[in-house]
């Protein structure tokens, strides 16, 4: 579809939503880097799908916290 | 192939200077006329330490006349990115904003290469923060490939890679998160080296994405990375990230050969690429049928799509190194270079849960390759899927990825070796890359000699000049 990225969202959205991430952030993208740094986004954004995977409630989590053994001795 | 001119390695180099052939001096003062000759046109280096390099020559040189030996790197000068801090030197990162930075103490790195009685030159070029690129706006001009000054080293160890290709220094410190040890050693023509994971302390490197950062060496030989890791590995309580893992000797069984290893090799990473190059896969099948011939078994195998690889990857490195620069790009977003800025700001744009999901794919796919390598000793893949592209080929705004193949085995932590093979119809190198199981650095060395040998590479003597076509 003209004027979309490739999950059909159309372009003008992608901007606000770009935007409002950067304003969020409060990270102030020079004007004339804006297309360069939409360019990127649209590129980072349409992989982060390869992600999700299915998984299981029981999967191992990903970053589990541990002491080290020298902040457990009394 | 191989060409006339083969230099001395660190090891026959540590022969002559025992037998008084040479002195540690002889080999500082070589280096930096080689420096002056080349690095005009090169850019390997931002700073040149000639007082510290003689400082430490003539130490090497005292040291070992009063039988006082530090082993095979005694006397061998090299030069470190500049990412690792050297006290009292700056650790530019080759940033403006870091030009007035002086390091109060050693990297790890640093202080075992000094404890080994090496001989530091100097201060190599990287791109900015290890994460940016070649660009007008850097505070020092971009490293070039030392075959074709006209096309980029790759980054980020660009000064790294163009210093060992170009014979200023027969090895050199880089860092690599993404790539970046092994991109520019295939780019340039020398051997790269990721350790594992863990292997060699961070402490004092500057970050770039914390849980994926590994620093290792970039040579001429693989027996000079082999002598450079037996020097650097080791546990160090200060880095968190430090594996308390035995140091085997990398050296013994180096030549042990090919024979009787089981590689495996994930065709489907590299076969239908974008932007692969038919020499390039041709590279890798003349490396597969030359260690079959050396006996070898070598066979096809299925690893998860390099696209999880590679979107994993660069999730977790672009939020992480957001992280890391997240108040500079708040307060003074100007003082980074237009790329850098670019790059690193879109960690802004990741969510936590993207970024925790790339952390439980990450632990699923090191489980897939830890399980394929209890099937294989070694994996065989591409490098560079093609040669260093054009300085002036490259976009000024969002570059979409490289023609280096290197995420995995950030992603997994293996150790991987680029090991170069052969020279394409346009003059310029390509590569192999070697993985193997986590802290067997030993069998990626044996193989990476095998194939060093079968290829009959030699990184020749006196490039650019002898390079150029």
């Amino acid at each position: 579809m003209p004027g979309s990225n490739k999950d059909g969202q159309p372009e003008g959205d992608l901007q606000l939503e770009f935007a409002t991430l950067m304003r969020r952030a409060g990270l102030a993208i020079p004007p004339d880097r804006i297309a360069d740094m939409l360019v990127g986004y649209k590129d980072i954004r349409g992989r982060l799908e390869i992600l999700r995977q299915p998984r299981a409630h029981s999967a191992e989590p990903s970053n589990t916290y541990a002491l080290p053994p020298s902040a457990m001795t009394p | 192939m191989s060409t006339a001119g083969k230099p001395a390695g660190i090891a026959e180099l540590g022969r002559r200077l025992r037998a008084g052939k040479v002195t540690a001096v002889a080999l500082a003062e070589a280096a930096l006329a080689r420096i002056d000759e080349v690095d005009g046109e090169l850019h390997a280096f931002v700073r040149v330490s000639r007082d510290r390099a003689l400082a430490d020559a003539r130490r090497a040189d005292d040291e070992l006349a009063a039988g006082f030996d530090r082993g095979l790197l005694h006397g061998i000068p090299h030069a470190l990115k500049d990412v690792f801090d050297v006290e009292g030197m700056p650790t530019t990162c080759h940033s403006s904003m870091r030009l007035d930075h002086l390091a109060t103490r050693d990297s790890a790195v640093a202080e075992k290469l000094a404890a080994a009685g090496c001989v530091l030159l100097g201060k190599l070029a990287t791109d900015e923060f290890a994460f940016g690129g070649p660009s007008p706006d850097l505070p020092f001009p971009p490293s070039r490939n030392p075959w074709n000054p006209e096309h980029t080293t790759g980054g980020s160890s660009s000064g790294p890679a163009a210093a060992v290709a170009s014979g200023m220094v027969r090895f050199a410190m880089g860092t690599d998160t993404g790539g970046s040890i092994r991109g520019p050693a295939a780019f340039c023509g020398v051997v790269g080296l990721k350790p594992t994971y863990g292997r060699v302390s961070k402490r004092g490197a500057f970050p770039l994405s914390y849980t994926m950062d590994h620093c290792g060496p970039l040579a001429a030989t693989v027996e000079d990375a082999a002598i450079c890791l037996q020097a650097i590995a080791g546990y160090d309580a200060l880095d968190q990230a430090s594996a308390d893992q035995p140091v085997p000797d990398y050296l013994a069984g180096l030549r042990k050969g090919a024979a009787g290893l089981r590689i495996g090799v994930p065709r489907a990473f590299f076969a239908s690429a974008p932007g692969v190059t038919l020499e390039a896969l041709k590279a890798i099948d003349a490396t597969v049928a030359a260690l079959r011939r050396s006996g070898a078994v070598v066979e096809d195998i299925t690893l998860p799509p390099y696209a999880q690889f590679s979107t994993c990857g660069r999730v977790m490195l672009t939020a992480e190194a957001y992280a890391v620069h997240e108040a500079d790009l708040r307060s003074r977003p100007s003082d980074y270079t237009t790329l850098t800025m670019q790059r690193i700001m879109l960690g802004a744009t990741l969510s936590a849960a993207d970024y925790i999901q790339a952390l439980r794919l990450r632990r699923e796919l090191a489980g897939v390759v830890s399980g394929a390598l209890k099937r294989w000793d070694l994996l065989l893949t591409a490098c560079n899927l093609a040669t260093a592209p054009r300085m002036d080929s490259l976009p000024d705004g969002f570059r979409v990825p490289s023609a280096i193949q290197a995420y995995p085995f950030t992603v997994t932590g293996h150790p991987a070796l680029a090991v170069p093979v052969t020279l394409a119809s346009d003059g310029l190198p390509l590569a192999v890359q070697l993985v193997g199981k986590a802290f067997d650095e030993q069998t990626v060395l044996r193989a990476g000699a095998a194939v060093e040998s079968l290829s009959g590479w030699v990184l020749p003597d006196g490039l650019p000049s002898a390079g150029r076509r």
